[in-house]
């Protein structure tokens, strides 16, 4: 397949071409309830293929390998006619010639569990959940994805490759009265499947914390200091600068080329941001991308100042800034874009009851309820959080929201604790449409923010 | 579709479903071409059952050794899989159409350029100052479904879709104007460019209202977070969960008596029409709302069964953030439709003193959305004496669907494509605002 492939790639004078052919195999399984919902092993291949020719670029998906061959004359007439239109012409980053196979070899991987054990595995957390008082629904999901590689491209570089990785989401949902509340609970296997086993303990407290939030009140609308738990201030930090430190989101963006030059100021002396796909047994650990690159540690943020951005080869050819490795396709079906490996707020120097002891009357907030951005502006919830009054956490709230702009934020966050803790399991949507990469790891430890806009229900 | 007999032979119930996009996206950033994309993809589902069990497996491609690995996942599937007992389509219909095909294949991509230049130049030379951004996307869609229930149902869709867009002025937030069609535009769509122009030249400042309640025009694009958030409510699956706020509330008020939707399943511009839903049952019109009032839920296979109901053709593989193959079927809108009534968005805008108009909203998903909450970050325009006065900036909204929908003052004269369905403007008054 690689020498059909290298073929293809070398019969016509292209700028540049590569394809990326995968074999993926996944297991799904999903409980609702007490219903079984979803039990499946699913096979599938197909390759993706790109070209750059004659100043632009154009891409497209095929299913099977005899495919390859027709989709690249497809997309070969498309990039003739696509040369007239392009005003700029694209070109890449030179990059040396590379000839690797990477290996992910797990002490226990998921593809030596049986599909029944698997099940009974997520069978034993969904019905441990759903026999607690005020649960009224679960939603247990199991999912590993295996994804084996092989990238050619024009000029001579054969990378064989793959990824893993097995975890477990669910969503309980507990009702008092008219409350409904939901608490999510995320293992993670990255590669090691074990890590999945025995979180019995993991999963109770859980659920001690939802039934807290049954009875807790909403939250009141307004700006105040927060103190953020590192699993949401990784979610802030992916989400309001890690994506602004994608340079193909701000590439065509005039006004944040000019916010985001480097060695400006974005925040205190505190804050090291940095993205690192060099660290094992996490999320967002690689060797080489989806574009044949090796991932390298970038620091994004050091001591307050932008220092690095995450790149391909045409972007790191754009800002004469180096490739960092950093495209990244969930599957066949899509082109790489520019993604963050394992995003992180490096350690600081405070502790957590110094920070609550620095607000008079403000929030300390939990957990990521997912978030979003366009551009500079960002909005996140928080699954739930404590009011600090006069120096001390009080009662709990709930319903939370925080929505802000990312400078502003950035120079609002003015204490880093030294807890820093990675999430357990990755995850990013970016695309249109949307594509969620779960080989996305992002860690934080406690941070303060002076100033942040919360909105309740 | 060779493959269905063999699928008969080793099932006793089987439900084969397959499609086949093709789909040439071009893709403008910054006034310059940013790329072009082409895939042609097939993908297969396939649902079975024995002895009431239910299996699934999917796939993409088409060979035989495909073909093969997918009966085997299915077989597997079914060994663990759940007890069902709601029968496979039964109903046929070939809505498919070598006239929609051929003038697809027409449409050359010199032809798509041809037409970004116009529109290019048309803005060009109203406000070159402006970042463009432009995605111009034609879709061929080609489902076929066959079940062992004797169900043969075929159809074709194509769709074209345009969107416009810029960052406003030194912040990152978009300003977008979103179209699509069965056939190529011919329109350049002067009236809404001009528009999003306007707004785009008075987002250069920055207008923030003060915190309080607040009347709010939510545009149509906006809106899509309220029709996901009904659809949550409505759903045959969310009801049979006990999740659903909605449950027993057929017949009741939820909205204001100015409120009616419509699922419209057949709306011919709709990259979202379809005749079968994804079990092949046939779609039909149905009444959601009427001035305010519950008038039905939705269901797929499944959850009619459960819940003793008539499937309605809501079963769709689609959830929030996905809706390819590999997604399970579950109830949803197929092309929900808020119903407009008479007013023109500037009427409604200068029925505001002091307001906002929200041209966009962020982070809905991060809400309890299911019961119709929503804390979202407001992207859109101070309102003050019926005027744009600024762009909002740290502004978010906060309330509940079945609470502050029941306040709308108006609701416009034009519907327009959204993530999720069509809706018009709609002016509601006292909403949950926290600005300065």
């Amino acid at each position: 397949m690689k020498e059909r492939f290298t073929k293809l790639l070398s019969k016509d004078h292209l700028d540049y071409g590569d394809i990326r052919f995968e074999k993926n195999n996944e297991t799904d399984i999903r409980y609702e309830g007490n219903e079984l919902k979803d039990i499946k092993e699913t096979y599938r291949e197909g390759g993706h293929i790109r070209i750059y020719d004659e100043g632009s670029k154009v891409y497209g998906s095929f299913s099977e390998v005899e495919d390859a061959v027709q989709t690249f004359g497809e997309l070969q007439k498309l990039s003739n006619v696509a040369g007239d239109f392009q005003k700029e012409k694209i070109s890449l980053k030179n990059s040396p010639v590379i000839k690797d196979k990477v290996k992910i070899n797990p002490q226990h991987h998921p593809r030596d569990i049986s599909l029944s054990d698997k099940k009974d595995l997520l069978k034993k957390y969904n019905e441990l959940a759903l026999k607690q008082d005020n649960v009224i629904n679960t939603i247990f999901h199991y999912k590993d994805f295996n994804s084996k590689r092989i990238f050619v491209n024009s000029e001579g570089t054969v990378i064989e490759y793959e990824l893993l990785a097995s975890y477990i989401h669910g969503a309980i949902f507990a009702k008092k009265g008219d409350v409904v509340q939901i608490k999510g609970v995320s293992f993670g296997g990255f590669p090691e499947f074990n890590n999945l086993l025995n979180r019995e303990e993991d999963l109770l407290e859980k659920v001690e914390i939802l039934q807290k939030m049954l009875a807790a009140e909403p939250v009141k609308a307004g700006t105040y200091p927060i103190i953020v738990n590192p699993q949401l201030a990784a979610v802030l930090i992916h989400e309001a600068f890690g994506h602004l430190s994608e340079a193909d989101i701000i590439k065509n963006n005039p006004s944040f080329i000019d916010k985001l030059q480097m060695g400006k100021k974005l925040g205190s002396e505190i804050l090291n941001v940095i993205d690192d796909p060099t660290i094992k047994n996490t999320p967002g650990y690689y060797k080489y991308d989806d574009e044949g690159q090796p991932g390298i540690r970038t620091e994004l943020i050091k001591d307050g100042i932008l220092n690095g951005r995450l790149h391909s080869r045409e972007t790191a050819n754009i800002f004469s800034e180096p490739v960092t490795g950093n495209m990244r396709a969930v599957d066949c079906n899509h082109t790489p874009i520019i993604r963050m490996s394992n995003i992180f707020i490096d350690s600081g120097d405070d502790n957590l009851q110094d920070m609550i002891n620095s607000i008079d009357k403000g929030y300390y907030l939990f957990n990521s309820k997912g978030g979003q951005t366009t551009g500079d502006q960002f909005t996140f919830g928080a699954e739930y959080g404590y009011k600090i009054v006069n120096g001390e956490k009080q009662e709990m709230v709930r319903d939370i929201n925080i929505s802000g702009e990312l400078f502003k934020t950035l120079r609002n966050i003015t204490m880093v604790g030294d807890d820093l803790t990675f999430n357990e399991v990755g995850g990013c949507g970016k695309g249109d449409p949307m594509q969620l990469n779960i080989f996305s790891g992002k860690g934080a430890p406690h941070i303060k923010i002076a100033e942040a806009n919360i909105g309740g229900r | 579709m060779n493959y269905f007999d063999e699928i008969e032979d080793r099932f006793e119930e089987a439900e084969f479903l397959q499609k086949s996009t093709n789909k040439v996206k071009i893709k403008i950033e910054n006034w310059d071409l940013e790329s072009i994309e082409h895939n042609n993809l097939i993908s297969t589902s396939l649902r079975v059952k024995e002895d009431s069990t239910f299996g699934s497996n999917y796939t993409y491609g088409k060979s035989s050794e495909i073909m093969e690995k997918l009966i085997k996942g299915a077989e597997k599937s079914i060994k663990f899989g759940k007890e069902a007992n709601f029968c496979f389509s039964s109903d046929r219909i070939d809505k498919s159409s070598l006239k929609r095909r051929e003038e697809y294949e027409n449409t050359t991509p010199a032809v798509l350029f041809d037409y970004l230049q116009d529109i290019m130049g048309y803005i060009k030379e109203k406000q070159p100052d402006l970042t463009l951004d432009i995605d111009l996307v034609k879709l061929f869609d080609s489902i076929t479904m066959k079940t062992s229930q004797g169900a043969d149902l075929k159809d074709e869709i194509s769709n074209y879709r345009l969107y416009i867009g810029s960052p406003v002025p030194g912040g990152g937030s978009q300003l977008i104007r979103g179209f699509e069609s069965e056939s190529m535009f011919t329109d350049l769509f002067k009236e809404e460019i001009d528009e999003l122009l306007a707004e785009y030249n008075i987002a250069r400042e920055v207008s923030v209202p003060k915190t309080g309640k607040l009347p709010v025009l939510f545009s149509p694009r906006s809106l899509y977070f309220v029709l996901v958030s009904l659809q949550a409510g409505l759903s045959g699956k969310k009801i049979y969960q006990e999740t659903s706020p909605l449950i027993d509330k057929k017949g009741e008020k939820i909205f204001s008596d100015k409120i009616d939707i419509t699922d419209k399943p057949h709306l011919v511009k709709s990259g979202s029409r379809r005749f079968f839903d994804d079990e092949g049952i046939l779609t039909s019109q149905s009444e959601i709302i009427k001035e305010g009032i519950l008038k039905n839920y939705i269901y797929d296979l499944e959850y009619a069964d459960k819940l003793d109901a008539k499937p309605t053709g809501h079963g769709l593989k689609k959830e929030l953030f996905s809706a390819d193959i590999s997604t399970s079927v579950s109830p949803n809108f197929i092309n929900p439709v808020i119903e407009p009534k008479d007013k023109s968005k500037n009427e409604l805008l200068s029925e505001i003193d002091k307001g906002i108009y929200v041209t966009n909203v962020i982070g809905f998903h991060s809400s309890n959305y299911e019961q119709g909450h929503f804390s979202v970050q407001a992207q859109g325009f101070n309102v003050e004496n019926g005027k744009l006065v600024g762009r909002l900036q740290d502004v978010m909204i906060a309330g509940n669907i079945y609470e502050d929908f029941n306040n709308v003052i108006g609701v416009g004269d034009k519907i327009y494509s959204n993530m999720w369905g069509y809706a018009p403007y709609i002016l509601v008054d006292k909403v949950s605002v926290t600005g300065e």
